[in-house]
């Protein structure tokens, strides 16, 4: 080190104080830093205040461990809990609703799984729907005798009918040739629109573009998981397309098309007469699904609505048609029922196993998805998959530094509670409740799609009873959650107003349906009202609706126990 | 990476930096139990991060960001009304004689007015800065600019310099 003159710099500017801290702290261009330096050199006051900045920062630790509070406990060894985890398998449980859910479990037990949005690969998927149509149409092939498929198109201006696939020369007049030019503009296929190769022929050969994969349960293509990719992309004339993919074969149910330039929209659907378990293909579709047959499958018995019910019966027995649903699909052409679950922990395999030993045709799915590489979303407006309102979807993390403040009807609940903790208390109760009753209201839906009053003509008085059962159960759960968050909202809600008005049932299963759009309804209302961010809610407004949707809520499921009782 | 040759990066870091985590975590008001919990809860955190597959090339500033984050949940659970206190408590101990007791607790009265002094965003700073990360971290922490978290930094060392050496 070059000895210090005492000086002034030689008459130059000194460095203020911040650019000094920035050279201590080496956080200066090169030529800055040695600007600084060569000024140093021969400054002894500068070199004085660098010299003291560079002590500051033992001087700091060395404070802040003298009249800071120690960790109160003696610091945990890693590594045994790091090989637990290791242990585990990497699948993550689904994130809960509200990132105060996940302060809650900061508990001692540190052994908690990773909190994340589950999301699933679009290319993968769309491999596995392709390899699964092929099969299809191979299989398709070798009967010879099956009428050709038909599908439905649905523009702004109209709708109509064609074949599944055929060749884009032979395109009728009018508006199925208005569609057929976008189609052609957007160099995408109109030979077979509705097919995951189109999907994944056009979404391969875009120069941008953004996948979505989303969840959904329980659509009007059936009960069971479906599976939604939606791609953009900021060039060409098709600004957004997606595919609808069920999720226990694989099978394209639905596609939508959004063009940027004409301003229009279509959407593909199969024909209500595509049913599942008509066409079904065995099965090495999934490529990360573990299969266990536990019968021959090449019996092709007939399978009843009785043979349902029995699997049905077995996985509520153990209270898996809650939460994570596990598909049952009737696969007629095979004469089995395939029940799939998706993510089941190794508990969760084992009751399912043990659930579902004694019937003799079924086939047993576990799957795991794979998660895409992003980190865990940290955000009070996550949600769950089953709600339709809020589908499960991939979320960007909020950046970091960002804080989010209290909404106008938090504040409100506070004042009105008394404290922000009992506020916090209560939001989260009614949240519990809502979702607890949604996934009642869900299972409910479940069982009267799958039930409907014609399959119901098919079985036994036994089966009936067993049936009857099943929805009373989930019933008096349902009645119990509702009550339950009436009672805790009445300080709250200080209206007592007519609760929304509704009709009478005509049968079990239409309530069922009112039911679940009653309890989506309530749902949505505390999401919009406490999830804050963007849309301001008027906390009158939200109080006076979610009064009377949970009483309109609470009627409808005591009048759907009533419906159920006489219909036994 | 193999599992264990993870694990030992994972452990190697808790060990480095847990204890700046602590002292960080303490800055959003939480008790020294749950700043400790904190802690431990990124650690956990980043081993399934990086077994996931995922690449973080900056390990500290990964592991600051996500200690902020956390606080800020924790603390938000238990808000109260009227906002964070801005206590320090601090512990004497009970072995020395009363008189070296006297001398250490007139110091650390002095201690703990110096950093009583700063603000906790400039407490902050300092806790990121000692722990070792750079200003472009921190400032991706804090969400703000580098040239916010120098002056920061400037008049955080300034006040404690006053008060320290006073």
């Amino acid at each position: 080190m070059p000895e210090l003159v005492p000086g002034n710099g030689g008459g130059r500017p000194h460095p203020d104080e911040a650019r000094l801290l920035a050279f201590v702290d080496a956080e200066l261009t090169r030529h800055e830093a040695s600007e600084v330096a060569q000024h140093l050199s021969d400054c002894s006051r500068c070199s004085d205040t660098v010299q003291s900045m560079r002590q500051i920062g033992e001087q700091y630790r060395s404070a802040r461990k003298l009249v800071l509070p120690p960790p109160p406990r003696a610091w945990s060894d890693l590594g045994p809990m790091l090989r637990t985890k290791s242990r585990q398998p990497r699948i993550s449980r689904v994130s809960l609703r509200w990132a105060a859910a996940v302060a809650a479990a900061l508990a001692i037990a540190l052994l908690i799984p990773t909190l994340s949005t589950r999301n699933l690969n679009a290319a993968e998927l769309l491999r596995e729907a392709v390899v699964a149509a092929e099969r299809r149409a191979e299989r398709r092939a070798e009967r010879q005798n099956d009428p050709p498929r038909r599908i439905r198109v649905k523009t702004t201006k109209a709708q109509f009918t064609r074949l599944a696939r055929q060749q884009s020369t032979l395109a009728a007049r009018g508006e199925e040739q208005r569609i057929a030019m976008l189609f052609e503009q957007a160099r995408y296929s109109w030979d077979e629109p509705l097919s995951p190769k189109a999907f994944a022929d056009w979404r391969d050969q875009l120069a941008g573009k953004d996948d979505r994969v989303r969840i959904l349960n329980d659509t009007e293509w059936g009960t069971g998981r479906f599976y939604r990719i939606a791609t953009t992309t900021p060039t060409g004339s098709l600004a957004e397309a997606s595919i609808t993919i069920r999720a226990s074969d694989r099978r394209a149910v639905q596609q939508t098309f959004r063009f940027r330039s004409a301003d229009e929209f279509v959407e593909v659907s199969e024909l209500p007469d595509e049913q599942p378990g008509t066409t079904v293909t065995s099965s090495e579709a999934g490529t990360s699904s573990d299969r266990e047959v536990t019968a021959q499958p090449s019996a092709a018995r007939s399978l009843t609505a009785s043979d349902e019910l029995r699997v049905v019966g077995a996985i509520h027995s153990i209270g898996a048609d809650l939460g994570e649903p596990v598909d049952v699909l009737r696969d007629d052409s095979a004469g089995r029922i395939i029940v799939t679950a998706l993510a089941a922990d190794a508990e969760r395999q084992a009751q399912l196993r043990t659930a579902l030993a004694g019937i003799p045709f079924i086939e047993l799915r576990f799957e795991q998805p794979e998660e895409l590489r992003r980190p865990a979303p940290i955000d009070r407006a996550a949600t769950t998959e089953r709600a339709a309102s809020n589908e499960s979807a991939g979320r960007k993390p909020r950046a970091s530094g960002t804080v989010q403040g209290p909404t106008a009807l938090q504040d409100r609940l506070a004042s009105t509670l008394g404290s922000r903790n009992t506020a916090d208390n209560f939001t989260d109760h009614v949240l519990d409740l809502s979702e607890a009753a949604l996934a009642r209201a869900h299972a409910l839906r479940s069982l009267a799609r799958r039930f409907s009053a014609t399959v119901e003509t098919q079985l036994s008085p036994a089966d009936i009873a067993t049936l009857r059962k099943i929805e009373e159960d989930h019933t008096r759960a349902l009645l119990a959650s509702v009550r339950e968050m009436n009672e805790v909202i009445r300080p709250v809600v200080k209206e007592q107003g007519t609760a929304n008005q509704s009709q009478a049932f005509n049968s079990w299963q239409d309530g069922a349906v009112e039911v679940l759009q009653a309890a989506r309804e309530v749902d949505g209302i505390l999401t919009t009202a406490l999830a804050g961010g963007e849309a301001a809610v008027d906390p009158d407004d939200a109080l006076s609706s979610l009064g009377r949707s949970a009483r309109g809520l609470q009627e409808r499921v005591a009048r759907l126990q009533t419906v159920i009782a006489r219909a036994r | 990476m193999d599992e264990s040759a993870l694990q030992e990066r994972v452990v190697a870091a808790y060990e480095d930096a847990r204890e700046d985590v602590y002292y960080y975590a303490l800055n959003f008001g939480l008790s020294s139990g749950q700043a400790q919990e904190v802690a431990q809860e990124v650690f956990l955190r980043l081993f399934t991060t990086l077994r996931r597959g995922e690449d973080i090339s900056n390990i500290r500033g990964w592991v600051f960001r996500v200690a902020h984050n956390l606080a800020l949940k924790v603390r938000g659970k238990e808000r109260e009304v009227g906002g964070v206190e801005n206590t320090i408590e601090w512990s004497i101990s009970s072995e020395d004689s009363p008189e070296k007791q006297a001398i250490d607790h007139q110091q650390k009265q002095r201690i703990a007015a110096a950093l009583a002094g700063l603000s906790p965003q400039q407490r902050q700073c300092l806790d990121l800065r000692v722990a070792g990360l750079r200003y472009r971290e921190i400032a991706e922490t804090l969400g703000v600019g580098t040239s916010t978290v120098n002056e920061f930094l400037r008049r955080a060392i300034t006040k404690l310099k006053k008060a320290l050496d006073a």
